[in-house]
């Protein structure tokens, strides 16, 4: 009876890894001076280069509210569609400069479905502009894995449903210096012990353009 | 430099402005024009000016604590991907707490058409703007129809540093006043040429320190003790007697260069809302005269 029950066991621990059962990574990223950093993206990228294809088409959002871009950081996997409702009252015009995507949306009402919406189809990051708002900044960042997520205000993020096997782990953060290790592998995903990566990055102090009006004048495009 | 000739064309090139503008208005009307956002700011200040009245010997300056309030309403219209359309209408108020025949109201409408040379936040911009209003005083003899029209470039280097230069035409039209006896004109009747430069850098994402400077000239006016008035009479053709400052003077008007610089740090206290402090010194010269003011304020402003 033991022994059987051992081969049992044994099978089963054998099977497992193929039978589909996933394992969630957990990571948590600060700076160098131990704060917490929040919109830091995670990604974790099979060195086997094997990469499953969405069975369905992606969708993602990044909405507009008080003249601010909802969310400031997006991570998509390539491939996936954004939508830009606008929740304000008023227009805008979202735009993009950057290599990983060259777009404009034309000037568009409040509402859901008023805009176009826009696929990302190469890796990279995307920086999202307003033509009528300059202040207004987001950043679209496009990954070839579908395992990734971004930290919260608590510097935590959790890539959920990862099958084992062996990972390249990156973080990638829009003012990241390029100081900062940003790469962990190889890292096993399954084992015990790997299940939580951790990253300290190098921050730049970045500034966004001040929306609140100046003493004398300046500040923001008229 | 203020010959008659020179005042009337400026003037009339003022008119041509405002009525570019109407038409622009009302093309983009005409053209479903699309309207981009909401114009209001709004402002609340108060503040201490030591010579209120540029006087320029010591005894004639008079200080005074001041408030004021303002409010901008408007939209903004985009024409295509580079050109905007501002119209709003302008209301300030202002009150003396000791020469409260200073208390004025402003009205009048602005309109602004904005050409940006690209995308993104370091284009940079050249805008054409007029304004138009009457400005009321307590003390009516200074009641006066005001235009302005001009040119400002603007320029962001970076998140932190921005640029701005505007050049402005001001007319200021004289309603009420009667000259003393053996001057003719009013004081009120004003022309002057300006050039501005602002520069303003974020020194946290909070705190934005701006430095202005601007070249004046034109014409201003002083106050003098009636007992001056004939020694008066070759430096200036605009003389009145004025009650505003609670004494007998005579207030005149004479042409002058000025310079103004100002210093301002301003606090975000939210996206829309910041506290500023502001520093301005006036130095105007005229033949071998010098007045200088300087004007202490503090407000909060809104901006939709």
């Amino acid at each position: 009876m033991t022994t059987f029950a051992t081969y049992v066991i044994t099978l089963l621990c054998l099977l497992l890894p193929t039978m589909g059962y996933c394992y969630d990574l957990v990571s948590e990223v600060k700076d160098g001076e131990g704060a917490l950093v929040e919109n830091a993206v995670i990604t974790a990228t099979p060195l086997s280069g094997e990469i499953k294809k969405p069975e369905k088409n992606l969708t993602a959002e990044i909405d507009q509210i008080d003249k601010t871009f909802v969310d400031f950081v997006t991570p998509i996997m390539v491939g996936t569609t954004l939508v830009f409702p606008n929740s304000d009252k008023i227009r805008h015009q979202v735009y993009s400069f950057s290599e990983a995507k060259k777009f404009e949306i034309p000037l568009y009402p409040p509402g859901q479905g008023r805009a176009t919406p826009v696929t990302f189809d190469k890796p990279g990051v995307v920086v999202l502009g307003c033509n009528i708002h300059d202040w207004m900044k987001a950043y679209v960042y496009v990954v070839e894995t579908p395992f990734f997520a971004k930290t919260g205000k608590n510097g935590k993020a959790t890539i959920k449903d990862i099958p084992p096997g062996q990972y390249k782990i990156e973080v990638w953060h829009p003012y990241i210096k390029k100081s900062s290790a940003t790469v962990k592998q190889p890292v096993n995903i399954g084992k015990e012990s790997d299940m939580k990566v951790d990253f300290v990055i190098d921050v730049k102090k970045a500034l966004t353009v001040r929306r609140a009006p100046g003493s004398i004048g300046g500040g923001v495009y008229p | 430099m203020f010959s008659l000739k020179h005042v009337n064309q400026r003037v009339k090139m003022l008119k041509y402005v405002h009525v570019v503008m109407l038409v622009t208005v009302m093309f983009c009307q005409a053209a479903s024009a699309e309207w981009a956002d909401w114009i209001l700011n709004a402002s609340l200040d108060g503040g201490f000016e030591d010579n209120t009245n540029f006087g320029i010997e010591k005894y004639m300056r008079l200080s005074d604590v001041t408030t004021s309030q303002s409010v901008l309403v408007g939209r903004y219209y985009q024409l295509g991907d580079y050109f905007r359309l501002s119209i709003a209408a302008d209301l300030k108020a202002k009150e003396y707490k000791r020469y409260d025949g200073l208390d004025n109201v402003y009205s009048g409408a602005t309109v602004a058409l904005t050409h940006k040379c690209g995308w993104g936040l370091e284009a940079p911009w050249l805008r054409i703007h007029s304004s138009a209003g009457y400005l009321s005083f307590n003390e009516a003899m200074r009641d006066s129809w005001m235009y302005n029209g001009g040119l400002t470039f603007g320029k962001r280097f970076s998140e932190r540093f921005d640029m701005l230069l505007s050049y402005n035409f001001i007319y200021r039209n004289g309603k009420n006043s009667q000259g003393v006896a053996g001057f003719m004109g009013n004081p009120f009747d004003q022309v002057g040429n300006k050039g501005s430069v602002v520069l303003s850098y974020l020194l946290t994402e909070q705190l934005l320190a701006s430095l202005g400077d601007s070249v004046y000239y034109g014409d201003v006016t002083s106050t003098v003790e009636p007992g001056d008035f004939n020694t008066f009479k070759s430096f200036t053709k605009a003389l009145i007697r004025d009650t505003t400052f609670n004494r007998r003077l005579g207030t005149y008007r004479f042409e002058a260069l000025a310079n103004e610089f100002t210093a301002g740090l301003s606090y975000a206290l939210s996206g829309h809302t910041s506290l500023n402090v502001n520093y301005t010194r006036v130095d105007g010269y005229a033949s071998d005269l010098h007045y200088y003011d300087n004007l202490v304020s503090t407000s909060i402003k809104y901006s939709f």
